[in-house]
């Protein structure tokens, strides 16, 4: 919200300066973003004028000569082009020499100059020219009042200042001048001059009835019709600046005079053409399916939720959000109905959401607008419209329904509650002082106090409220920080819990980068790449692309990999964790789980002059699986299964064990998705669940052997479909306790070798624990080792 | 080779040992040293030979002869080591000299990756709060409207949702919006004295130059008899200071959040420009940095807790923010880039 500090201080005006103002705001919860100047600081050569005399200019149809009055001993003649020049209307005159504010069209000094053939001595402006407006149509036009011959800048009062407010939704009490004030007395103990505002004089008979048909959304409705006004009266100028610094437009004096009450009261009004209205006021709920037009020339359908303010055949307005067009005042009424009501938050919560419909009004409804104000506001408005575009005021139409109006709590406030809640002690008086100046009613009691907080604070509900009132504007900044006790900070670290960071740390000393992508992912690419249809929706996606929730890391890591491949990077190692996201079987619910996953592209080693460049394979992938797992000391329980996966390709993709679980997938791309992304060269992938990497084993001590080991290799020749696993299953099973080593350190498949057939070369480490093993016996090892390969795997040696 | 045999046995001693002298050092190789060792000192060697003649000399002479004799030759033998040691010593240099490589060619292997700086941040910030004794704890990202709003004391309709832009699955389930509805799942299964550490990737449906649809929070929320404001201050000011490393001034601002209650913005000085007023810090000399209060009682009471004898604090941190404020990342956008040329400098 927007406050002109010269306003703001009409009601209270402590001796500290804007910044400190504004600062001791901001430290009380009101924050101030920023603290603007009102204007532009105009050239002091910039004054009010008078056109004494307007006459048509001999050789330019558009343009016309004016003599203006600048208060000085002679009139100046000024050639204007503007249309709504005329005789005896006040503008604003830059005199020679005056120089308009910079940004402007014509960011220069007047010259004094001659406008085809006739000298003209300045210039008059309009508000575009002197940086009050973004465009105007014409010259300024001034109030008829105005100080001839005072600067600009004076007349408008343009040092003063704009204070941004950034409220926070519990205080719609302070979406007014009045409740800034309060704040500011309680704050600064500067004395509050609220203005005095007197009843108008009732001169007219003219009345509506209103009747109160829903009482839980409205309460109380206070009417008032006003007679016979002038609306092609003025809104002055003092009005319209103020308006401007709260960010308002002037619309016609009536709209004006709405929008400065609630600017000043924080009460919303709305003004309708009585001649528009059928019969009595009816503030009723609406029909379900019942439509209004309203001002902004919307049209809307209602439902019973509805509040409506309507007449004896149709709905006028939407209750604490616009009036209808039905309704609405124009240049040529003359009779107004004005509206000042109290309008509960539960019936206009949510509805400007649903509505797409922010209105000033409905912002302050929502917040809570003081029950307790409706009248007061009505003979502000009053006043006002009948000083500037006079009329005749009727009787005021008050309905109340007293019972649905919001009930204030009697809180018992605990005096200790300020120490347990804040750490520090309030003096009593001091206390009970700042709640008074809060407008609360204040008894103190055995306890402490008995609270009863104003009808503007619907904040306030319990004794936690009244501490954080007492604390903001006593001051947070005098609580001392406290640490903790140590004793209360030993946190328990079990040796074989598993950090997230030590497994990240694997990957990255291999060479990966970790990648954050987006839970959210192309619901097209997912389905294709892991063939599933059933992913998690989004009701209301940022964008298309991202409108379902992954169920796999893969599709953020390609997107990833492609970014980066796009931006020249050939080679790309990439891991994220993260959940993923899938639907409970037989539920609504969802299920996450915590995975890891990752991806591997390019040349396996940096290029470097001392290892020659490959293109990863499988195998590279699996050895930073295989050192991942490593870390949980289940080396020996894990194992890859050939397997199929939609995303991978058929020869190249395997199952991920340990033990018997099953955690994860691993293989190369499939071409059809490389091509899909137009990636063009190949990709390995692996996925894993993270809760088997989340503990480890600790280590056991087994003894060393004293005694030397004895080395044998074994190469054998078999079947291309035998897989090495099995036969070093079989090797390890048949070789019993004195095997304490066995590494593949070859394969070979070739020309000349037999048809369908690959060998493989073993290294087998023998040792004992107990004696120095012979040769005799390793040789007997051995051969049981090549009888069990011969006869289960039809394997044959190789000498 | 001398031109001379030195076998003639009319050759004088000094003259045969003038001789070997200068053969053995003009040996250039070993093998050339070892065929001087046998001339002289083999079986038939020149010496070996002078000394099998000493039996034949009278009496007289025999005694001086032969000194003079094994003088030589043992002169001999301490040229032949010394020049065989020189050789060796001259093989070394030779074999190191063409073994010399270029120690400033690049070592060989795998260069390392890097960690994603805000994953860089939540370590140390779960570091200095497990310092602090506080546990980790996580919950769902997929929440219910109970957890992420009516628990936390944010009811339907109410203001506080809007600010929220809030992503739905159906009517009631949501992507958290923030990492607090965590504190309602922890209270749910811990009782008092709760310390506890929430971080996490939240969602909020709004995406221009400083949102990005999902981000990352650190809840914290501790619950004790006897916590109160000092407490919270206390804690947020030494992870501020330990965090940045540095003493900075920190104030705490009321605010409001509908799940605490006093509730304070806290801000801290500008690190980049000592509170002096920068464009990061919109001239105020002060950076927002995190949400903090005292726990509301209408939390306390969803999560199963005794307002009347507990009380507690919870704070949330923007993850992002601190990121960018403690490296001088200067655009939210990258971090969700996965570009290597960002990851890479961290």
């Amino acid at each position: 919200m927007l406050i002109s500090e010269s306003w703001l201080r009409e009601w209270v005006s402590p001796k500290i300066g804007s910044d400190q103002l504004a600062e001791r705001l901001t430290l009380a919860g009101l924050e101030v973003n920023s603290v603007e100047s009102a204007g532009p600081s105009l050239d002091k050569r910039i004054v009010v004028g008078q056109i004494v005399s307007a006459e048509p200019h001999p050789n330019a149809t558009r343009l016309q000569i004016c003599e203006v009055d600048v208060g000085k001993s002679r009139n100046l003649s000024i050639v204007c082009g503007a249309a709504n020049a005329k005789t005896g209307m006040k503008t604003a005159v830059a005199l020679a020499k005056a120089r308009l504010p910079a940004g402007q069209v014509s960011a220069v000094e007047i010259p004094v100059r001659e406008i085809r053939g006739v000298k003209s001595n300045g210039m008059l402006c309009s508000a575009a020219e002197l940086g009050l407006a973004d465009s105007s149509d014409g010259i300024f036009e001034f109030d008829s009042g105005a100080d001839v011959g005072r600067a600009v800048g004076d007349y408008l009062d343009l040092q003063d200042h704009i204070f941004q407010l950034e409220l926070t939704p519990n205080r719609g009490d302070c979406l007014s001048i009045a409740g800034v004030a309060r704040e500011v007395a309680t704050l600064t103990g500067a004395k509050l001059k609220i203005p005095e505002i007197s009843k108008a004089k009732v001169v007219s008979r003219t009345a509506l009835e209103v009747q109160l048909k829903a009482p839980t959304g409205c309460p109380r409705y206070v009417g008032r019709a006003i007679t016979n006004i002038d609306m092609q009266a003025k809104t002055p100028d003092w009005m319209v600046e103020r308006l401007r610094r709260c960010g308002m437009r002037s619309i016609n004096p009536i709209v004006d005079i709405t929008n400065y009450v609630m600017h000043e009261l924080g009460q919303p009004m709305h003004a309708f053409d009585l001649k528009k209205i059928r019969g009595d006021i009816v503030v009723r709920m609406a029909k379900n399916g019942e439509k209004i037009k309203l001002l902004d020339g919307s049209s809307v359908k209602l439902s019973k939720h509805d509040l409506v303010i309507a007449d004896q055949g149709k709905a006028i307005a939407l209750a604490g959000i616009m009036g209808a067009a039905n309704s609405a005042i124009s240049d040529k009424s003359r009779d107004i109905y004005l509206e000042s009501a109290f309008f509960s938050c539960a019936v206009i919560l949510g509805k400007a959401r649903q509505l797409g419909m922010y209105t000033d009004a409905s912002h302050r409804y929502e917040r809570g607008v003081d029950s307790q104000l409706q009248l007061k506001a009505m003979e502000r408005a009053t006043a006002l419209v009948v000083g500037i575009a006079g009329g005749q005021a009727g009787p005021v139409t008050h309905a109340v329904e007293k019972s649905s109006l919001p009930k204030t709590p009697e809180i018992a406030f605990h005096k200790a509650e300020i120490y347990r809640l804040l750490g520090i002690t309030v003096p009593h008086n001091k206390a009970a002082s700042i709640m008074k100046n809060l407008g609360m009613s204040v008894k103190s009691s055995k306890i402490g106090w008995q609270v009863k907080p104003p009808s503007w604070r619907y904040d306030i509900q319990g004794q936690h409220d009244l501490v954080e009132e007492v604390g903001r504007c006593f001051g947070f900044e005098k609580v001392p920080p406290r640490m903790p006790d140590t004793e209360s900070g030993i946190g328990v670290h079990p040796e074989n819990k598993l950090s997230l960071y030590d497994i990240k740390q694997t990957l990255i000393h291999r060479g990966y980068h970790e990648a954050i992508t987006y839970s959210f992912v192309d619901s097209k690419f997912q389905q294709q790449l892991l063939n599933k249809s059933d992913a998690i929706r989004l009701i209301n996606p940022i964008a298309d692309n991202m409108s379902v929730m992954r169920q796999s890391l893969w599709p953020g890591l390609l997107e990833a990999l492609k970014s980066n491949l796009n931006r020249q990077e050939d080679r790309v190692r990439l891991f994220e964790t993260g959940q993923v996201y899938a639907r409970a079987q037989n539920s609504r619910k969802s299920e996450e789980k915590s995975r890891l996953g990752g991806l591997i592209s390019g040349i396996s080693l940096p290029r470097q002059w001392a290892s020659q460049a490959a293109e990863v394979d499988f195998f590279d992938i699996k050895g930073d699986l295989e050192a991942l797992i490593n870390l949980t000391g289940s080396m020996a329980d894990f194992k890859l299964q050939q397997a199929r996966h939609p995303a991978l390709h058929p020869g190249q993709c395997a199952q991920i064990f340990i033990g018997k679980k099953r955690i994860g997938f691993v293989g190369k791309l499939h071409s059809a998705h490389q091509k899909f992304y137009d990636i063009n060269q190949a990709v390995y992938l692996f996925e894993i669940d993270l809760e088997p990497l989340s503990s480890c084993l600790l280590p056991v001590f087994l003894d060393i052997s004293k005694f030397p080991s004895i080395q044998r290799d074994l190469a054998v020749l078999v079947d291309q479909t035998v897989n090495v696993q099995s036969i070093l299953e079989l090797v390890r099973s048949s070789a019993g306790g004195l095997l304490k080593h066995l590494e593949l350190f070859d394969v070979y498949r070739g020309d000349n070798l037999e048809k369908n057939k690959k060998s493989f070369a073993f290294g087998l480490t023998f040792q004992s624990e107990s004696s120095n093993l012979t040769a005799l016996e390793v040789e007997t090892v051995m051969e049981k080792i090549v009888g069990v390969l011969e006869q289960k795997m039809d394997a044959r040696l190789r000498k | 080779m001398s031109a001379t045999h030195p076998s003639q046995s009319n050759q004088s001693l000094d003259s045969v040992y003038a001789t070997a002298h200068e053969a053995i050092s003009n040996a250039e190789m070993l093998s050339e040293l070892e065929n001087l060792r046998v001339q002289y000192l083999g079986k038939k060697g020149v010496i070996t030979e002078r000394l099998k003649q000493i039996g034949g000399l009278p009496a007289t002479q025999r005694k001086r002869i032969g000194l003079e004799v094994n003088k030589i030759k043992s002169r001999i033998l301490e040229l032949l080591e010394c020049r065989r040691q020189a050789l060796e010593t001259l093989a070394i240099s030779s074999q190191f000299e063409n073994e010399c490589i270029d120690v400033t060619q690049p070592g060989r292997g795998q260069v390392a990756g890097t960690l994603h700086p805000i994953t860089r941040t939540l370590k140390r910030m779960e570091e200095i709060f497990d310092r602090l004794g506080f546990d980790i704890a996580t919950g769902p990202e997929i929440e219910d409207d109970y957890h992420n709003f009516s628990a936390l004391n944010i009811p339907a309709n109410h203001p506080a949702r809007a600010m929220h832009d809030t992503f739905y699955i159906d009517d009631h389930v949501v992507l958290r919006t923030h990492t607090s509805p965590v504190q309602i799942r922890y209270m749910g299964t811990n009782k008092p004295p709760i310390r506890v550490i929430a971080p996490g990737r939240v969602f909020r449906c709004d995406s221009d130059v400083t949102h990005t649809p999902m981000f990352h929070q650190l809840e914290g929320l501790a619950i004790d008899t006897n916590i109160n404001f000092a407490d919270l201050k206390g804690i947020l000011i030494h992870f501020i200071r330990e965090f940045f490393e540095k003493d900075l001034r920190v104030r705490f601002r009321p605010s409001y959040f509908p799940f605490t209650e006093p509730s304070a913005e806290v801000d801290m000085e500008c690190v980049f420009c000592e509170s002096k007023g920068c464009r990061i810090c919109k001239q105020t000399g002060w950076l927002e940095i995190l949400g903090s209060g005292m726990v509301h009682p209408e939390v306390l009471r969803h999560g199963g807790i005794d307002s009347k004898i507990y009380s507690g604090y919870a704070f949330g941190i923007g993850v992002e923010r601190l990121t960018m404020l403690r490296y001088g990342v200067n655009d939210l956008r990258l971090f969700f880039s996965n570009e290597l040329a960002f990851l890479r400098q961290f």
